[in-house]
């Protein structure tokens, strides 16, 4: 496989990748929001 | 008379390259001085460049000794101490807060990576119209991570992938992230109408206990370690200086870290990469190369931020001001302040300085993500 074509994967796979792991970063900010809010102190 | 020649020596070995040298090493000086342009990197930076570019420069090495800017790099950039530590220090600086309270935002920090990966691309296509350059998926891959807009990242990832261009992609990083007022605002008014960059956003903040502030850099440890391994070190230096900054018992180590270890480090970290520069390797074609996808990057970065924006406004009844999306670099807090401005000059009362702040917080997260993704996957795509 060539370089470029490797490149493509690399852009497909690392958008991706990025986008899932901020996800997930989204999904624990809003559970530990959730959990550890002000109003439950 | 010999002996007199002999002891000015360094005279007859001046070449036209080192000339250059020191021309560059002076205009990043006066870039820093007169234009204020991250001075405390292009400083250092240009006094070391002019310092290893001397005839018979003790600074690196000399007959076969080590010279003290060798023992820096070796010692900081070899072992990658200094973008960690670099880290911790700015991890103790920044404010998560704006982030916890609108999580949304996060997905501009994705989207904002655009650039590295579409400069990885460029970088190939160049590589492919000129073979003698000698761009490879690696190489290609440290030059795109200029997009990250993230001096250490760029550095810890080029210094595993293309160490002998570590000083060209460090200069354009630094250089780059200090001229994001320059490069932004016009990215920004090509891709979006007045009426666009008017749209007014609700801030809706939610509530934030010291304790959720507390555990956030715990759990992005965590998940960021266990789902992207590759950058534990990035995220974990990041969010260690977060923690010390957060947990508000250990006040003097937070200070520390936000000022002596931030002034220290960047101090040794300018003049080693500064060192790096040495005529026979920046004096190439692939410098040139380097810093004009460099710049590249910052255009994607920017416009994929605030195209992800205007795809978001095709299907949210809630209308995101597409400038927004351009915070989402990683260059802290330059770019949320330009879009901020921004918004103020088509509109007075139109104030998006919040959500722009979560969106730049965000990027910062996101490049460190996308630093330790393309280190794990590059070498699987090559293995293969």
């Amino acid at each position: 496989m060539s370089d470029l074509q490797l490149g493509f994967e690399l852009m497909g796979y690392g958008l991706l990748g990025v986008f899932s792991v901020l996800f997930l970063f989204i999904l624990m900010i809003l559970g530990l929001t959730n959990i550890f809010h002000p109003k439950n102190k | 008379m010999d002996l007199f020649l002999e002891m000015f020596s360094g005279v007859t070995m001046l070449t036209w390259k080192h000339i250059v040298m020191y021309l560059i090493g002076i205009v990043l000086i006066y870039l820093a001085i007169k234009k204020e342009y991250e001075p405390m990197l292009l400083l250092p930076i240009g006094f070391g460049a002019i310092l290893v570019n001397l005839p018979y420069s003790t600074v690196w090495e000399h007959d076969g000794n080590v010279g003290f800017l060798k023992t820096f790099y070796d010692a900081g950039i070899i072992t990658e101490l200094f973008p960690l530590l670099i880290f911790i220090a700015v991890g103790a600086m920044i404010d998560f807060s704006q982030l916890l309270r609108a999580p949304k935002m996060m997905l501009f920090g994705a989207a904002a990576q655009f650039g590295i990966f579409s400069t990885i691309i460029a970088a190939l296509l160049l590589g492919r119209a000129f073979p003698s350059l000698g761009i490879d998926l690696k190489v290609a891959s440290a030059i795109g991570i200029i997009g990250a807009a993230d001096g250490p990242t760029s550095i810890f990832v080029a210094r595993q992938f293309a160490e002998e261009y570590l000083g060209p992609i460090t200069v354009a990083a630094y250089s780059y992230m200090s001229l994001v007022p320059i490069i932004q605002p016009p990215v920004i008014r090509a891709l979006t109408t007045k009426k666009e960059r008017m749209i007014r956003m609700e801030y809706k903040a939610r509530a934030v206990s010291k304790t959720a502030l507390i555990a956030f850099p715990i759990c992005i440890t965590l998940v960021a370690g266990i789902v992207a391994p590759e950058s534990s070190a990035l995220i974990g230096s990041l969010m260690f200086g977060n923690l010390i900054r957060e947990c508000g018992v250990v006040e003097r180590l937070s200070q520390a870290a936000q000022n002596e270890l931030a002034n220290l480090v960047t101090l040794l970290l300018g003049i080693t990469v500064g060192g790096t520069m040495k005529a026979e390797s920046f004096l190439a074609p692939q410098t040139l190369l380097i810093l004009g996808l460099g710049l590249v990057a910052f255009v994607f970065d920017t416009a994929g931020g605030v195209l992800f924006a205007k795809f978001l406004n095709l299907f949210s009844k809630t209308k995101i001001n597409p400038m927004v999306g351009a915070a989402g670099i990683s260059a802290f807090p330059m770019s949320s302040r330009i879009v901020h401005k921004m918004a103020i000059a088509e509109d007075p009362t139109n104030f998006i300085l919040m959500q722009s702040v979560s969106a730049n917080v965000a990027g910062q997260l996101g490049s460190v993500v996308a630093g330790g993704i393309i280190l794990h996957l590059v070498p699987i795509l090559l293995s293969r």
